[in-house]
């Protein structure tokens, strides 16, 4: 019963993957606009490029979606501003 | 005593304050996705006999939004309330400096800190911790 894992899986991982994308683009950016140190500010910019990287390294592992490899590179740019 | 509902086996209920939609939204997509019920409260509305009617498992704050000090405030009101002092907190936010300088209260009092920017993973891990640790300051 139910598709194929090849079918299934490739629509889970992207929805997970938009999912953790979107939480670090959320949570740095909502934070960004508000006020606060440039220590903090730089703290928080580092702390976000770091889970890009993890991310976009995740993404490139399970076949590297053009897609979601451009919108990790487009969160990247905002967040450093 | 309220009954914050711990002994279920099922999905909690899970309280988040923050200001912001997108944040909000966010956290219901993630605390959803886990399989817990969620509630959402602004600084506003910051009376504790919200909290108190909600009666959540676990609340979730934002230092920032609406001001440090309103966190922080809400913090220690919920850990000053009886019926409440027992319910996890876990508390997001970008402001490393302030944390660095409260760890020693955050600790004692079983609050445990999210630091923005943050993984699904990091805050999935939280919420699964604080939620095995209900009696975290009775002990």
């Amino acid at each position: 019963v139910g598709k194929p894992a090849a079918e299934v899986h490739p629509v889970s991982d992207n929805r997970r993957e938009a999912l953790l994308l979107r939480t670090i683009r959320v949570s740095a950016l909502t934070a960004l606009q508000k006020p606060m140190s440039m220590d903090t500010r730089e703290a928080l910019r580092d702390r976000a490029d770091v889970l890009l990287g993890d991310l976009e390294a995740k993404v490139i592992l399970d076949g590297g979606d053009e897609e979601t490899l451009a919108a990790i590179e487009r969160t990247r740019r905002d967040v450093r501003g | 005593m309220a009954d914050h509902g711990r002994a279920d086996a099922a999905g909690k209920h899970i309280l988040v304050v923050n200001d912001t939609e997108e944040i909000i939204e966010l956290f219901r997509d993630i605390i959803e996705g886990m399989g817990h019920r969620i509630s959402a409260m602004t600084y506003a509305s910051e009376d504790l006999d919200e909290v108190r009617r909600i009666g959540p498992d676990l609340a979730i704050l934002d230092f920032l939004v609406g001001g440090e000090g309103r966190g922080w405030q809400l913090v220690q009101k919920l850990r000053m309330a009886p019926d409440m002092a027992s319910i996890p907190i876990i508390v997001c936010t970008a402001a490393v400096t302030t944390v660095r300088e409260q760890e020693g209260w955050l600790l004692q009092h079983g609050v445990k800190v999210v630091l923005k920017p943050f993984s699904v993973q990091e805050l999935e891990t939280a919420i699964t911790k604080a939620l095995d640790l209900p009696d975290l300051l009775e002990a």
